[in-house]
């Protein structure tokens, strides 16, 4: 059974989110209401998946998500925020979070996000599409400036995010592209773990120029 | 008495370092002159009483509290008293002297009113002073009053100057707590939309287990909902998108098409845009859209791709609805359902891009309009 902990500063909402997920058959093993509470409660409990809210007394989701990700590699994070204000979602995208779904999603999205999560799937909405596909685009002008070499999406990534970002499900994306169900799966994987090894070497450029100069 | 909203520590530092200054002054004129004054002992007390009632002054001007009236009015007592003493003091040796018993020393107390009061009070106290100078020492002689002019036309200058001086710190001040009072009203304002917003969030999931009226409160709360988020999507993104008369951020003007059935994706950040273009493509969206609802079908649903590539914005809006044949888009060129072709084509081509129309029946209707972004000449 796939152990699921859930994060989110409103009883009502961990309550009904909890239940439901119950009903549909997961096991919730924790729950936190706070930054602080989500380290600690995640490496005694050791869930499959962690299902965060991004908007939480600090530090906040997209902190979290980081840190606990350095200490257990292994969890999958599913984002879930009621503003979806965009840098938000895209740091906790970054810092490894697998998908992210608005809070208003319907309550059938939502049991399919964290099981898809749970498979180890990518979960887009077209708003995070759009959002990595600027990302990218914004990654590749700044390499090119510099003349190095960037992160870059191949031509099929660009298009299989293209149509995420333009509503398609990835049935109708295998469909449109003439490739498998599978296929699409691994496009939008590969382009997430690009996006996610690029933030982990750019943290680590960061760190290595900081080094540098703090020895100058 | 002015009340003293602003308090300039440097005004303070300034002045005392002056009126220690006059002191020395006084103490080593009235020194030299110690031999040949007519009331010896009677000179060397007005020279005590300077020195010491120059310390409790300054003591008292250090801080607003101790700031009374009763000190400015001791202060200017005491000169005026002195300045009408000092002739008789001194004695006739020094009868066509210009320079009082107090010598400079004599400008302290109103130049503390016109630092503290006001500066009328200061100019009225200086005049004053000035007047007494002038009829004790029974100097006749206009030319040489150029002392005491310059003594009030100081006192009123220095006023003057520093009350605008604390009136520009006042509205520094204010500026800051405005802005820290803004800022703060931001963060309060995230914690409560994102409260409602969760509670929304929550009617849209729970409602619909309570029947019909159920789900129409659900739909309620989901409409209520895009709207909030809409304004809360990008805190750094201008409501509306208009960034100043010449520019707009068009993915904050798109984000405004935003509904149930209608989703924006956009890159992160601002897409700053010439405002009559970004005008010109939010426009084609809206007749796009328009079209969706007419024509596409009750449950269609509309998703619009806002991307930067390159120098070329591409904005696509596809839909799921009914869709059609490419050639009725071609042959209805005029009226009704595929009317809006010619109008988007016209716009796209006034700008410098193009756009593509994809159709076919049962499977929705997609254009992707793609412009330069800067105005080609």
């Amino acid at each position: 059974m796939t152990r699921v902990m859930l994060v989110d500063d409103h009883p009502m909402w961990l309550e009904a989110l909890g239940s439901d997920l119950e009903e549909a058959g997961f096991e919730v093993v924790a729950t936190a209401t706070n930054g602080a509470e989500v380290l600690r409660r995640a490496r005694a409990t050791r869930p499959d998946v962690v299902v965060m809210d991004l908007q939480i007394p600090g530090p906040d989701g997209a902190s979290c998500t980081e840190e606990l990700l350095r200490v257990l590699p292994e969890t999958r994070v599913l984002v879930i925020s009621a503003s979806g204000e965009r840098a938000d979602v895209l740091r906790a995208v970054k810092a490894g979070a697998r998908g992210y779904l608005v809070k208003s999603a319907s309550p059938e999205e939502l049991m399919d996000g964290v099981r898809r999560t749970a498979e180890g799937d990518a979960v887009f909405t077209p708003g995070l599409a759009g959002l990595v596909l600027g990302e990218f685009r914004r990654m590749v002008s700044r390499a090119e400036e510099h003349d190095d070499q960037g992160p870059a999406l191949t031509a099929r990534e660009v298009e299989v995010l293209r149509l995420v970002a333009k509503g398609m499900a990835y049935r109708e994306i295998a469909d449109t592209l003439y490739v498998s169900h599978r296929t699409v799966q691994n496009h939008v994987q590969n382009v997430l773990r690009k996006l996610q090894l690029h933030n982990r070497v750019e943290l680590a450029l960061y760190a290595i120029e900081r080094g540098i100069s703090a020895r100058d | 008495m002015a009340a003293e909203v602003v308090e300039v520590r440097e005004v303070f530092r300034g002045y005392a370092a002056v009126r220690l200054a006059a002191v020395l002054y006084v103490v080593v004129v009235d020194a030299a002159r110690l031999p040949s004054a007519a009331h010896p002992l009677l000179l060397g007390i007005v020279m005590m009483v300077v020195v010491v009632w120059t310390v409790l002054a300054l003591w008292c001007y250090a801080v607003p509290a101790r700031r009374r009236p009763w000190v400015f009015a001791t202060d200017l007592g005491l000169t005026l008293v002195l300045v009408l003493a000092g002739p008789a003091v001194l004695g006739p040796a020094h009868a066509g002297t210009h320079l009082s018993v107090v010598a400079l020393w004599l400008a302290s107390a109103a130049m503390a009113l016109t630092l503290w009061v006001s500066w009328v009070w200061g100019t009225l106290a200086a005049l004053l002073t000035a007047a007494l100078d002038v009829v004790a020492s029974a100097n006749t002689d206009v030319t040489t009053w150029d002392g005491e002019i310059g003594f009030v036309l100081l006192t009123g200058a220095v006023g003057f100057l520093v009350s605008t001086l604390r009136r520009s710190v006042r509205e520094r001040d204010t500026v800051i707590a405005e802005a820290a009072a803004v800022q703060e009203r931001e963060r309060l304002a995230r914690v409560v939309h994102d409260g409602v917003l969760q509670v929304l969030a929550l009617v849209e999931r729970q409602a619909p287990a309570f029947g019909v009226r159920g789900e129409r409160l659900a739909a309620a709360a989901q409409e209520q909902e895009i709207a909030l988020r809409r304004l809360l999507l990008d805190s750094d993104r201008p409501p509306g998108g208009r960034i100043d008369t010449t520019h707009t951020d068009l993915a904050a003007m798109l984000d405004r098409h935003s509904s149930p059935t209608v989703t924006i994706s956009t890159p992160g950040g601002q897409v700053v845009v010439d405002a009559e273009r970004a005008a010109e493509v939010d426009q084609a969206v809206s007749e796009v859209l328009t079209n969706v609802r007419r024509h596409a079908g009750p449950t269609a649903r509309a998703w619009v791709l806002l991307e930067r590539d390159g120098d070329e914005l591409v904005v696509s809006i596809r839909d799921n609805g009914v869709g059609g044949e490419r050639d009725d888009f071609e042959d209805a060129a005029e009226r009704g359902r595929f009317g809006v072709r010619h109008s988007i084509l016209g716009r796209l081509r006034d700008l410098g891009g193009t756009a593509i129309l994809r159709t076919a029946p049962g499977r929705g209707v997609e254009w992707e309009l793609r412009l330069p972004e800067e105005v080609r000449r």
